[in-house]
């Protein structure tokens, strides 16, 4: 059981398998009825633009933040979004401040406005400065994101990704100064501070949605498509788990529990490899 | 490198890394041992390391040359990038200098340890070498050791009066050691092994424990004294920590500042928020629970099935999406997204 603990099971594999393997047969199936396919609005998505215009308007910069984000699956959702909004500030001629605390996204980053730009043909209009390093303490952080939005007045403010205590801090510089502010987190316990100081929240899996329903680029909306097939076989394992569970307390016996259910195929898999 | 060769070893790069991980995660522990992913994990996560390091330096890079640029420029605020600068260069300067001396004075007990276990291993190391050799070899180590200490604790201020015992008994130690040896090399014979034994007993090794260890403790104490340890501790003690604290103690106010804002009922939903909210406070408070029992109960439920099943939603919700974002990244498929190819396809 405790190698267990360091290793899938079986099980695990064959749920990996299942939840990741329809994502190179969704893409196909996306390029192949594009318009066919249906992304379900998000207003806070739709936000983007909206916070982006009036920001322009007021001749204000944008800022986009990515909290304590690492290198990760997450951070290239935020790249997703970050390259759409990089491409609308384009067009709008106004700048995108993106200060970071994790140097190893940094030339990530980078590279993503800088493809933005030259993708709606501004190249020109890139300023590298507009990436900043700022620390990767957490309140140091938090103090230079302040002192940016309060210096540059900031117009527009979007906090995308991972965030922790410095959550409020941040999405209260941007409250203080008046910016419009979209935020999208994965980590729930943020989620409310967020929803009280912005405008719109994204919650959890949304942020990974977002970038799908700006682009509408297949590989991101065939892997949309895979995570709700995914959360469709959860909630069913989770019916099913239940539906066991009541009969088990019901009947005072125990069928099929959540330990053997891990277990299961364990011994086999580790014969396999002896 | 042409952009396709270059596009193609950065797609096989991935995929590689990307499968170690996963073999090393979906395989059980004796095919993880038999295929040797084991041993290469931890050159592996020195190389994570590496790459962490060479990205701060990026970091520092970006600092200086933005920071450097409003400063030549004289831009506003330049004065602020100005601080920020000295402040890098001087926590860099003294971090290193804390770190060198620490480094120095760890070597030094390294050193004195060392003697006890050369003394040791004369003994007990089975080896082709006579015991005579071993001895002119341990001989000649001493001398080197005995030299560096010596001038060492020359350069150390001696006023510690509760630790000269230490010193003192450090260099009796070691002339002790340098005379022996001395013997040891004149008088030595072969043939008459297991009387020089006696010059190279287990106690040797403890004696010279104890007195690396009074040594270390000493060395520690000096070094704390140190104007160099005074200002690391002072930047990360007195300013960095305080400093740290005061941007967490803001959250206290805005925490008051975001509950007022959400807590203004605008619709069925911040009405609920609400509401829910003074129940969770009634039910955490004394107040509340002089007003009613139900409160803590109430407040336990909410936090526990609504709450938590919300929570665990949120959670597998962006777990799935997660998974199915590192499998794009894990097979490059991910890698056209921001690029003009990606578009059109």
């Amino acid at each position: 059981v405790n190698q267990g603990l360091e290793h899938a099971s079986p099980i695990i594999v064959v749920l990996f398998l299942v939840l990741v393997g329809p994502v190179p047969l969704l893409v196909r199936w996306v390029r192949k009825n594009r318009d066919r396919v249906y992304v379900r609005r998000l207003a806070g998505v739709d936000a983007l633009n909206e916070a982006l215009g009036r920001a322009a308007e007021d001749g204000r910069p944008a800022s986009f933040c990515m909290g304590m984000t690492g290198v990760g699956p997450v951070l290239y959702a935020c790249l997703g979004i970050l390259y759409s909004i990089a491409q609308k500030a384009a067009h709008f001629k106004s700048r995108v401040l993106v200060p970071q605390s994790a140097p190893e996204s940094l030339a990530m980053v980078e590279d993503t406005l800088r493809d933005a730009y030259r993708d709606v043909g501004h190249s020109a209009q890139f300023d590298p400065s507009t990436v900043l390093f700022l620390s990767e303490d957490q309140f140091a952080y938090a103090s230079g994101y302040m002192g940016m939005m309060h210096r540059e007045n900031v117009g527009a403010a979007f906090l995308f990704g991972s965030f922790a205590g410095e959550s409020l801090i941040l999405a209260e510089a941007g409250q203080q100064i008046g910016a419009m502010q979209v935020a999208g987190s994965i980590s729930p316990e943020q989620v409310p501070f967020f929803i009280c100081t912005c405008d719109y929240t994204l919650i959890g899996e949304e942020l990974f949605a977002a970038s799908a329903y700006l682009t509408r680029e297949p590989v991101q909306v065939g892997s949309l498509a895979t995570q709700d097939f995914g959360k469709a076989l959860v909630v069913g394992i989770i019916i099913i788990g239940v539906l066991v569970e009541t009969v088990n307390q019901i009947a005072g016996v125990s069928y099929f529990s959540a330990q053997s259910f891990y277990l299961l195929g364990q011994e086999w898999w580790e014969g396999l490899w002896r | 490198m042409a952009i396709r060769t270059r596009d193609a070893v950065s797609k096989g790069l991935t995929f590689l890394a990307g499968l170690y991980f996963a073999l090393e995660f979906f395989l059980p522990q004796t095919a993880v041992d038999a295929l040797g992913i084991s041993a290469a994990h931890e050159s592996i996560s020195y190389g994570f390391v590496t790459v962490g390091a060479v990205a701060l330096l990026l970091g520092i890079f970006n600092l200086l040359s933005f920071h450097g640029r409003k400063i030549s420029n004289l831009r506003p605020g330049w004065w602020a990038s100005a601080t920020l600068l000295v402040g890098l260069g001087a926590t860099i300067g003294i971090g290193g200098l804390d770190w060198y001396q620490n480094q120095r004075n760890a070597r030094d007990v390294d050193l004195v340890r060392s003697l006890g276990v050369f003394a040791y291993h004369i003994d007990h190391t089975a080896s082709p070498l006579p015991l005579v050799d071993r001895a002119r070899l341990w001989s000649g180590e001493c001398d080197r050791i005995v030299t560096t200490l010596r001038s060492r604790l020359r350069s150390l201020p001696r006023d510690a009066s509760s630790l000269n015992d230490t010193i003192t008994e450090l260099q009796r130690a070691t002339s002790q050691f340098e005379s022996k040896s001395s013997y040891v090399i004149e008088h030595i014979n072969p043939l008459k092994e297991e009387i020089l034994r006696d010059f190279f007993q287990k106690e040797d090794k403890k004696n010279y424990d104890r007195i690396a260890d009074q040594y270390s403790a000493y060395l520690r104490g000096v070094a704390k004294q140190s104007l160099v340890s005074h200002l690391n501790a002072y930047i990360f003690e007195g300013l960095f920590n305080s400093l740290d604290a005061a941007m967490f103690s803001l959250l206290a106010v805005y925490i008051a500042a975001a509950a007022f804002r959400a807590f203004r009922v605008r619709s069925v939903e911040s009405a609920l928020m609400m509401a829910s909210a003074c129940i969770v406070i009634l039910g955490q408070t004394s107040a509340g629970v002089a007003l009613s029992e139900a409160f803590p109960v109430i407040r336990l439920w909410l936090l526990e099935v609504p709450s938590s099943a919300a929570f665990r939603g949120i959670k597998i919700g962006a777990a799935l999406a997660g998974l199915v974002m590192a499998f794009r990244i894990w097979i490059s498929l991910e890698s056209s997204t921001f690029s003009r190819d990606g578009n059109a396809s």
